[in-house]
């Protein structure tokens, strides 16, 4: 028996009648029966009592959160004024124990701006119930004399989505194999939720769900799946979301899959406590758990030997779920999918076939992100081609796009004109966020470190590519804004910030940005010559200020004969340089360490630099420079060692970047017997050593 | 690995997805955990929790 595992989702029974008489809805129409006793409404005295058992809850168990859900039937029976005296229950009885998280799960006929005013004063979410267009919401969602509910239910949606967007969780869909999944996928989309999700109708063995084939809800899902994917997932669906989540062994968002203990209690109208409300599709008092709020605590009822039965993860499932290979996805299904009278819980879900074949498919859609081992081997002999580099760069911008969307996570304002413009230009997103600067900045910001905000003028220039309209304060730095990739604008003196208005992409700002370098190679080849960005120097990198015109021009010419250098005597970094180098930082002095270059693997693409006397002394620095960015790419694709050695990385990187022909250095092959190395980073050693002995590699330079 | 002519690396294909995706999946958690130091990384559960707008599957 496992160990009892805290609620922290709470479902609360507000009322015990629907206005519609669904023909699928286990509540009335499976094989518990127990509403036929339950009195119609939660009374206050019950809600209150049942908040402040939540909250004794919170408090034994140390619960920094929880989720308390208002549900039926059909919860808005209840009424404006009863249930608002119970989220107000909730709010009152829980306000310093925790976070609480108030929602309402409806069907939506009877939602009006008095209830939302009234979900809003308690901030309260909405989720409704809708099997997509008119046809197949109909299929079984009606009133009693088999009126439909569609208008209804979309006028409610609509409201929800007009006027309380805030409130508006998203839509629930259960799946009727009658209804074309593309057609209900999209009218789903059509009210524009920011969730969907979707649910398989409640069935076990001794009641299976109508099919003709063991993988007809898979079929179903399936193009669902592939359609959202091939969209750019543009809405959160938490069955697909949990299936790559745990497909990666991450947690699951939804009852129905993964390996974790359910956390979910119900409290019915007349306090009683019971299991998953889903059980009521098994057996006639199959959820019952006998004991109440007003007698029994929510720590017993999670000791009840039932839900400890219940909770025993992979544990508690059937010898061929044990050993199937997508345990840890399914979880063996839904608890009550699994039952049947003759052998109980212990069999695999109803929907054992669905399950497999949706998992498969999706796991088969999203693999991990690859790298040909002939191309990690020509990178560990120093060189890589277009090839080697173009998939270190798909690594490179699979980081930024991730800390793109995470920044989005807490700015609202931001995040609203940024997935506006992922929309309709993704690439505006990736160009700006390919800045090598953007990456250092990002992370200080995700993990908290104080320092300039950044995100204003990295979305302001994202808007500028995306062609859009936005409105933002940008910070001033040192007398002037940056906008990453567009420019450097003066600020007028003694302002903090700068308003900065976008029309159609264009910027609209009274001054006209300073001059803008790029370093340009006779063959076309070009990067930027960055004196502008505030934060183009990390610490330790003398970076100067901005460049003069005949400074420019010095950078210019000799960068134009190292680049000839480079073709000429270094052909092998040609290829990669052309992919990887994107931008060269001007240092006016050796860094603190007295490196003449530099580079981060917190600005890829960058190189940072002192002007040397002669090309060839700068075409040796920015292959240098090149070799060390490159080894930061490939160890953000794979693990070389472990941390246990604190040394080790400084000493890979010099032997590395000595690769490049114009250093000697100990030969790497020393390093292969490190116990730091992993498998991958042994043969990275091993590749290193056999090119530093190689009688074709260039012998040492100046 | 000698088998294989393809190494699995650590990050995980996100080229289809929307940032409103990425922003909770843990996918893109998978991609920071190379990136952010790890005490900057939030935990899964933690992620669980930011997901739950919807409630559990009822209804």
């Amino acid at each position: 028996m496992s160990e009892p595992v805290a609620f922290s989702q709470f479902v609360i029974k507000v009322h015990s009648r629907c206005d519609l008489a669904c023909d699928i809805c286990y509540v009335y129409e499976h094989a518990d029966q127990s509403w036929r006793d339950r009195s119609a409404v939660m009374t206050t005295a019950t809600a209150r009592r049942t908040a402040e058992r939540v909250a004794e809850h919170a408090v034994e168990h140390g619960l920094g959160e929880v989720h308390v859900i208002l549900h039926g039937g059909e919860p808005l029976l209840a009424g404006v004024e009863r249930l608002g005296e119970i989220l107000g229950e909730f709010r009152s009885v829980l306000a310093g124990v925790c976070t609480v998280n108030l929602a309402v799960h409806t069907n939506g006929t009877m939602l009006s701006r008095r209830f939302c005013d009234m979900f809003r004063e308690h901030g309260a979410k909405v989720g409704v119930s809708l099997d997509g267009d008119r046809a197949a919401n109909d299929q079984h969602r009606v009133y009693a004399n088999g009126r439909s509910s569609y208008d209804r239910v979309v006028r409610g949606i609509t409201l929800l989505r007009e006027e309380y967007p805030d409130l508006f969780s998203g839509l629930l869909c259960t799946v009727d194999l009658a209804n074309d999944p593309i057609t209900v996928y999209e009218a789903l989309l059509s009210h524009r939720p920011p969730s969907v999700n979707f649910l398989l109708q409640h069935a076990t063995w001794d009641h299976p769900p109508r099919r003709e084939r063991s993988t007809d809800y898979a079929d179903w899902l399936t193009p669902v799946f592939d359609r959202w994917h091939a969209d750019g997932r543009p809405v959160r669906i938490g069955f697909f979301e949990s299936i790559l989540s745990t497909v990666r062994g991450g947690a699951s968002t939804v009852e129905a899959l993964g390996l974790d203990p359910n956390d979910v209690v119900v409290i019915e109208t007349d306090g009683e406590i019971e299991q998953a409300d889903s059980l009521k599709t098994a057996y006639d008092g199959a959820p019952a758990t006998g004991l109440d709020v007003f007698t029994h605590s929510l720590t017993e009822a999670a000791a009840h030997p039932e839900v400890l039965s219940r909770q025993s993860g992979l544990d508690g499932l059937a010898e061929t779920c044990r050993s199937c290979p997508v345990v840890q996805s399914c979880g063996g299904g839904l608890l009550a999918h699994r039952f049947s009278s003759e052998r109980g819980f212990a069999n695999p879900s109803v929907y054992c076939a669905d399950l497999k074949t949706i998992i498969n498919h999706v796991g088969a859609t999203l693999a991990s992100r690859t790298l040909q081992l002939s191309e990690f081997d020509a990178l560990a002999a120093g060189l890589g081609g277009r090839k080697a580099a173009g998939e270190l760069l798909d690594g490179q911008r699979a980081i930024q796009r991730v800390l793109v969307a995470w920044l989005t996570r807490s700015d609202q304002a931001a995040r609203r004109i940024l997935d506006h413009a992922d929309l309709v230009s993704r690439e505006s997103v990736a160009r700006v966020a390919a800045h090598p600067v953007f990456r250092a900045w990002a992370v200080d910001r995700i993990e908290g470190r104080d320092g300039p905000d950044r995100f204003p003028a990295f979305t302001a220039a994202v808007a500028v590519h995306a062609g859009l309209d936005a409105d933002l304060v940008v910070p001033v730095r040192n007398g002037e804004i940056h906008l990453p990739t567009i420019g450097t604008y003066p600020a007028v003196a003694g302002e903090d910030t700068v308003a900065v208005r976008i029309r159609e992409g264009r910027c609209e700002l009274r001054a006209a940005p300073r001059r803008r370098y790029r370093l340009e190679a006779d063959d076309g080849f070009s990067v930027a010559l960055e004196d502008g960005d505030p934060d183009r120097g990390l610490p330790g990198w003398p970076v100067g200020g901005a460049l003069s015109e005949s400074q420019a021009a010095a950078w210019q010419k000799m960068f134009g004969s190292a680049w000839n250098i480079i073709k000429d005597r270094q052909p092998g970094h040609v290829e990669g340089l052309r992919e990887m180098l994107s931008m060269v930082i001007p240092l006016a002095g050796p860094t603190t360490d007295g490196e003449n270059v530099v580079t981060s693997p917190r600005m890829p693409g960058a190189v940072a630099l002192v002007l040397p006397a002669d090309p060839g002394r700068l075409a040796d620095l920015l292959v240098h420079g090149f070799q060390a960015m490159k080894l930061a790419a490939i160890q953000d694709l794979v693990d070389l060692h472990d941390r246990s050695d604190p040394g080790f990385d400084v000493r890979l990187r010099f032997a590395y970047v000595a690769l490049a022909g114009n250093k000697t250095c100990p030969d790497p092959g020393d390093m292969s017997t490190s116990s730091c190395l992993t498998p991958l980073g042994r043969r990275f050693v091993d590749g290193m050593s056999a090119a530093m002995r190689s009688p074709e590699r260039s012998g040492p330079g100046e | 690995m000698e088998s294989s002519s393809v190494i699995d690396t650590k990050l995980v294909r996100v080229d289809g997805a929307s940032l409103l995706a990425l922003r909770s999946d843990s996918e893109s958690l998978a991609v920071l955990r190379g990136v952010l130091s790890p005490s900057a990384v939030p935990a899964e559960r933690a992620v669980r929790s930011f997901n739950s707008s919807l409630p559990p599957e009822i209804n």
